[in-house]
């Protein structure tokens, strides 16, 4: 299966056909979860209009989560099965997973000031997301600071499947500790413990945000992958006059 | 309208939350849609200049 999408003209193909209904889902998607999140469903009982905040907060939480798990398994194919496309999705995931992340902890700030009168507290579930945010920056930072791409695409890899630990850590540190930050609210044991009128918009935002996090990496593979071609392009002349040279 | 905006004294936390997510969100797409574009035509020019090395 691997292979199959190892050739970057199937992969182009393939997400030729994607694209379009990835922007139609995530545009829809985005305007009636927008919609119904900021004019339609109630102010919290507790949170008043702040609630309103989760409708970004919550989508963007889970694709720094979701991310990161990306960027792990490439990083895992890449040293494993040394897959061609593994190292590029992982470039591609890294600096969209790191905006993702960076949405968290300011939507979150945003939120935390209001309720906790606190832009940030040293909470369990805060600092492991910042860590997370650590490890998106530090990918991205190993993977391009080497004078030739593909040096710098290893160690990137070791590291990204290092920071895989801190994965569950984020997800159950309102579990495993006593936390300001409240605990999960979708995905519990039990089912939502949200109101359909919140939940709506919510997995609306949530379908959105997935969608649109898939064109962006699709979009950036595919520019990562044709610098590819050109610099392999750029290369040729010069292996012809060496190769003249020493002959 | 009033209403919508200040939503409940909270106005001005909500939409920086969503100003700063349609900002850093919009750069993000631009930035990735700019960045395709100048590969292909960074691909394309070399193409040109190299016809045998299409393949």
């Amino acid at each position: 299966m691997f292979d199959f999408f190892a050739s970057p003209s199937r992969f182009t193909r393939i997400t030729n056909r994607l694209l379009l209904p990835l922007v139609i889902i995530s545009s829809v998607c985005a305007l009636i979860g927008l919609y119904l999140g900021l004019f339609v469903s109630p102010a919290d009982y507790q949170q008043g209009h702040t609630v309103r905040i989760i409708y970004i907060h919550v989508p963007a939480a889970w694709l720094a989560l979701f991310g990161y798990v990306g960027l792990g398994l490439c990083g895992l194919f890449y040293i494993v099965w040394r897959h061609p496309l593994a190292d590029v999705a992982a470039r591609a995931i890294a600096p969209v997973g790191t905006v993702f992340a960076f949405l968290t902890l300011v939507t979150g700030a945003l939120w935390g000031k209001p309720m906790w009168g606190a832009w940030w507290v040293w909470d369990a579930r805060l600092t492991s997301m910042l860590i997370l945010f650590f490890f998106y920056l530090g990918f991205m930072a190993v993977a391009n600071g080497f004078d030739r791409v593909e040096r710098g695409s290893r160690p990137a890899a070791l590291l990204a499947l290092v920071g895989l630990i801190n994965v569950p850590i984020v997800k159950f540190s309102v579990d495993w500790w006593n936390t300001l930050h409240q605990p999960a609210s979708l995905l519990r044991s039990g089912g939502p413990a949200i109101d359909a009128s919140m939940l709506t918009p919510l997995i609306l935002m949530l379908v959105s945000a997935h969608a649109y996090f898939t064109i962006v990496v699709i979009l950036r593979m595919r520019a990562l992958l044709t610098e590819r071609r050109a610099a392999k392009l750029m290369l040729r002349p010069e292996k012809t006059t060496s190769r003249s040279l020493t002959s | 309208m009033t209403e919508v905006i200040d939503m409940g004294g909270f106005g001005g936390y909500i939409w920086t939350s969503y100003g700063f997510a349609l900002l850093s969100l919009s750069w993000l797409t631009y930035t990735s849609w700019k960045k395709a574009k100048v590969a292909a035509q960074q691909l394309a020019n070399l193409q040109k200049r190299q016809p045998n090395n299409n393949a």
